[in-house]
């Protein structure tokens, strides 16, 4: 698959093998920037051993770590047994899950694989993904993670491909969480966008109470303004705790469950 | 290192603060400040309820290499 790389759906065709990088910006060597035992993710995930993998295949301009993404080579070679030695630790310590998050994780797919083979088993792998995965990604990781938290940005494609320049996002991402769904725990993820409660949040919110059979819901308002805007630009603002109120609401009347 | 590698805090108008990398001695702060905020408190019994499955001989809390580099 990294000889002509189609980990994910922009299917870029990059030798990684040979040295050439995909549209992630990663050839075949992975990097990671952050692993720490996180105590703010899902509390059902915590304490999580999070590792924090550079690279990713979409372009938010909203990204709180873009630096690392745009640069992956800027962050830590991954080294497997390194990192194993670290997961070791991390549950000596007490993680009670192993979190890989990015940047994307699935851009790193094989390096993760190497590491898990590594380790003795018996731990919880949770993936925190935007799931712009191709079905040859996801079925990889079928049988590997245990828990998905993972990403359902946008409602609709036009927002994908202005904010995070990523063609065919609906279908891609519905799809991912549907074959998400039948093989892990699947929690979803909505970073709530200013001004976009009716084109992103209450689709994803309608998807969600269609078409999965238990939708679990884990409702984010930490979105940062990038730096740079203009004044008055449309995501130029903080999320309100009002509108944070009202998507809570909004997701309850529709009888998901709300995952904090 | 790069801006990557640091927490990043983030403190909103209004006062509200998030912690992009809640790691345990952050969350012993925000406890503090914060002592009856109750998505804290859970976070802290997940986080007491795991080191109490750990080995007895481990002591709790302190004893873990710092390994970023």
């Amino acid at each position: 698959m990294m000889r002509a790389c189609t980990l994910c759906p922009r299917r870029c065709g990059a030798d990684r093998l040979a040295g050439e990088r995909g549209h992630c910006g990663l050839a075949a060597q992975a990097y990671w920037f952050r692993e720490m035992l996180h105590c703010g993710v899902e509390t059902e995930l915590v304490p999580a051993h999070a590792i924090y993998l550079a690279g990713c295949n979409m372009e938010c301009v909203f990204c709180t770590s873009s630096e690392c993404n745009a640069a992956p080579a800027s962050a830590r070679p991954w080294d497997a047994a390194d990192l194993s030695a670290r997961v070791a630790a991390r549950r000596e310590e007490g993680a009670r899950t192993l979190l890989f998050v990015g940047g994307e994780p699935t851009a790193s797919l094989p390096a993760v694989l190497e590491l898990l083979d590594l380790l003795p088993g018996g731990q919880t792998v949770a993936w925190d993904s935007n799931m712009y995965a191709s079905p040859e990604a996801m079925g990889l990781l079928d049988g590997v993670v245990d828990v998905y938290a993972a990403d359902f940005k946008f409602g609709n494609d036009r927002c994908a491909l202005e904010l995070s320049g990523a063609p065919d996002y609906v279908a891609t991402v519905t799809r991912n969480l549907r074959a998400a769904e039948q093989c892990g725990r699947l929690i979803v993820r909505h970073l709530l966008l200013p001004g976009h409660e009716r084109c992103c949040l209450l689709p994803v919110l309608e998807w969600m109470h269609d078409e999965l059979a238990r939708p679990r819901l884990s409702l984010r308002g930490e979105y940062m303004p990038p730096p740079g805007l203009p004044p008055g630009a449309p995501l130029g603002r903080y999320v309100s705790d009002d509108e944070h109120r009202r998507g809570a609401d909004a997701a309850r009347s529709l009888g998901i469950e709300l995952v904090e | 290192m790069t801006k990557c590698d640091l927490i990043q805090i983030r403190v909103r108008p209004g006062g509200r603060i998030y912690v992009d990398g809640l790691c345990e001695p952050l969350l012993e702060v925000a406890l503090a400040l914060c002592p009856d905020d109750p998505a804290l408190k859970r976070r802290a019994q997940a986080l007491a309820a795991s080191r109490a499955t750990q080995s007895p001989e481990r002591t709790p809390g302190h004893e873990h290499a710092e390994t970023s580099e």
